[in-house]
């Protein structure tokens, strides 16, 4: 809290000297003013004391009744009253309130505290003015924190629109909640939706693994499902057999083989999955030294390594013992076995 | 704030692909591939399935021959005179005949590149006087390089009840065998020739079929009998990736081996 407050009230007592004059108007009937600040705080160690803030320069319009000190944009002055050289005024910030006085030595130097209450503390600052040659414009400080706020805004904006491009571009809804506290506009929903039901964003989101822990996002078919509000199964099927007619062999590769024509479900009949023309056609009944033509190689290799990755039919595929089996045996599985092998292979 | 980045980095990595969630080297990402195997990547077992079972290797035994004979006073230029039992060999053969005369280096390169039974056998009873003498060099051998569920009974691989090695096993005795330049050498050969000290060429060519149709494919070993089914020692080498794989009993190795050996360098290149 002691932090707080030393990085709140030197600044804050930046006060609206300038606060009747219209932000955008220009002109140079103002006075500058430098004032120095050193701030006191309750309950310190006698002996010690904060460090003296750094000038900073004030301008006051010439005619003002309101005391030329700093109080920044986030405090308020009221009730300013003048009696001689003395001017005494309350003050309401963002984080506190509290009450100022000063005396004006002469018409050039004054002398002022002024007393705050934030969060229960009280802390006192010790001022002093002097009057600096030449005029100013007194609305120019309002400006110019006018324009700080809307870069500030801007840029938190573009900071915001670059997460939500994000979530996007990796397709993870999870940062499109509202409850991640980003205000995405709708359009980023949009155009994930959109994406994920493209053949490339289906095969990226598709691998992904649901989260072992329920409120863990991972961005799997079903949490993008469930946030675009479409069943991932009927939009596999629709891309699967797009692909297939059209011999998409990348995306039915990836996404499709192993998954059955009838109802997108997960199937380990070689029949019933997408792309089993294909695979009858171009990859099964092929030998190793007999490969694929080259257009659908790759494919096949995927088909493959989809085969091995299923659990077998049965436990152990050990064979059957004959004694004094020759090793090698000639002819080996190229010319005699190898059809019967790739047929093995793809149509288990 | 910090949650959130945390979510997010943990959402990122819960839809990391699939086989870079999966590097336990005791996980079976491949269960159709064979009854026993092993995939290493730069001697690191990332897949396996049933690496410590005991399995008969068929010529995979060939692998402990060649790394007994190597290491035993190898004279490359020795004469080596076909006995009538290397001559009748079954199985794989160079076409030797009882009573030929051969340079024991194009026996050792015939008995690797295409598994001829007849130029081991010719070998391991040129080397220890019999092949029984010459089975317990070879498992000597094993047990010095811990091959502790592997024990041999014929030097060329034909089946016997007790002829049974491992996944594992095969692993640590390719190693030992690739650290010997002749062996790693031999291995990579398409096809080569013995000719006879009386003048006969026979020429012979790799049963390894992966040899000139995977890139980076080295050879190493081919196996098949009935007991032990087909199977293979694979190598490839990709830059500085070295992939081993070990197939016992295999439906169909060279497509297995292709499918493995490719996913295993995907898996080194993402780490």
């Amino acid at each position: 809290m002691t932090r707080l407050l030393i990085r709140l009230l030197p600044g804050a007592l930046v006060l609206a000297v300038s606060a009747a004059q219209p932000a955008s108007a220009q002109s140079k009937d103002g006075e500058n003013w430098e004032v120095t600040s050193q701030m006191q705080m309750a309950g310190m160690p006698a002996g010690m004391q904060m460090p003296q803030q750094p000038p900073r320069k004030v301008c006051r319009a010439r005619n003002s009744d309101n005391p030329p000190v700093d109080g920044g944009d986030k405090c308020t002055m009221s009730d300013v009253r003048r009696s001689g050289n003395a001017v005494t005024w309350k003050m309401a910030c963002e984080r506190g309130s509290g009450t100022g006085e000063m005396t004006y030595i002469d018409k050039d130097n004054y002398k002022g505290t002024v007393t705050m209450s934030v969060s229960g503390q009280t802390m006192t600052v010790n001022m002093t003015g002097r009057r600096l040659p030449g005029d100013c414009d007194p609305g120019e400080q309002k400006r110019q924190i006018a324009t700080q706020i809307a870069t500030n805004q801007q840029r938190a904006n573009d900071a915001m629109a670059r997460q939500c491009q994000s979530a996007v571009d990796t397709m993870m809804p999870y940062m499109l909640r509202p409850e991640t506290g980003l205000k995405c506009d709708p359009k980023y929903k949009a155009d994930l939706c959109t994406k994920v039901q493209t053949p490339e964003g289906f095969a990226t989101i598709a691998p992904r693994q649901p989260s072992q822990v329920a409120t863990m996002p991972s961005g799997d078919l079903k949490e993008v499902g469930d946030f675009c509000g479409f069943n991932p199964t009927t939009v596999r099927m629709r891309l699967c057999k797009t692909a297939e007619d059209g011999e998409s062999l990348g995306f039915l590769g990836s996404s499709c083989v192993g998954f059955a024509h009838t109802d997108g479900s997960p199937t380990a009949k070689p029949a019933d999955t997408f792309g089993s023309t294909i695979i009858a056609r171009e990859c099964a009944g092929r030998t190793f030294s007999s490969p694929p033509a080259q257009k659908y190689r790759e494919f096949c290799s995927v088909v493959a390594r989809h085969n091995l990755m299923q659990q077998p039919a049965t436990a152990d595929a050990a064979s059957t013992t004959t004694a004094n089996a020759q090793p090698e045996e000639k002819k080996d599985d190229v010319a005699t076995r190898g059809k019967k092998l790739l047929k093995d292979i793809f149509n288990r | 704030m910090v949650r959130r980045v945390l979510l997010w980095l943990a959402a990122i990595v819960a839809a990391l692909p699939l086989h870079a969630a999966r590097a336990d080297p005791t996980v079976d990402l491949f269960p159709r591939a064979a009854a026993g195997y092993l995939v290493a990547i730069n001697g690191k077992a990332r897949w396996s399935r049933a690496p410590d079972s005991p399995r008969a290797p068929a010529s995979l035994t060939k692998v402990l021959t060649a790394l007994v004979l190597l290491e035993h006073d190898w004279q490359p230029l020795a004469e080596v005179t076909v006995s009538a039992r290397a001559g009748h060999s079954p199985g794989a053969r160079i076409g030797l005949r009882a009573g030929d005369r051969v340079y024991a280096a194009e026996l050792l390169e015939a008995m690797l590149v295409a598994s001829a039974n007849d130029a081991c056998l010719a070998l391991a009873e040129g080397s220890a006087g019999s092949a029984k003498a010459f089975v317990a060099r070879m498992n000597e051998r094993a047990a010095a390089l811990g091959m502790s569920a592997s024990h041999f009974e014929d030097p060329c691989g034909f089946d016997q009840p007790k002829q049974v090695t491992t996944p594992n096993d095969l692993l640590r005795l390719t190693e030992a065998a690739l650290a010997l330049p002749v062996f790693e050498q031999a291995i990579a050969q398409a096809r080569g020739e013995v000719h006879t000290l009386g003048g006969r060429k026979l020429s012979y060519a790799t049963s390894n079929l992966l040899l000139g149709r995977l890139e980076g494919a080295r050879g190493v070993k081919t196996g098949q009998t009935s007991n032990a089914g087909r199977c293979l020692i694979g190598l490839a080498k990709r830059g500085t990736t070295q992939v081993i794989v070990v197939l016992l009993d295999s439906p169909d190795r060279w497509w297995t081996a292709a499918v493995l050996i490719e996913e295993a360098f995907r898996a080194a290149q993402s780490g």
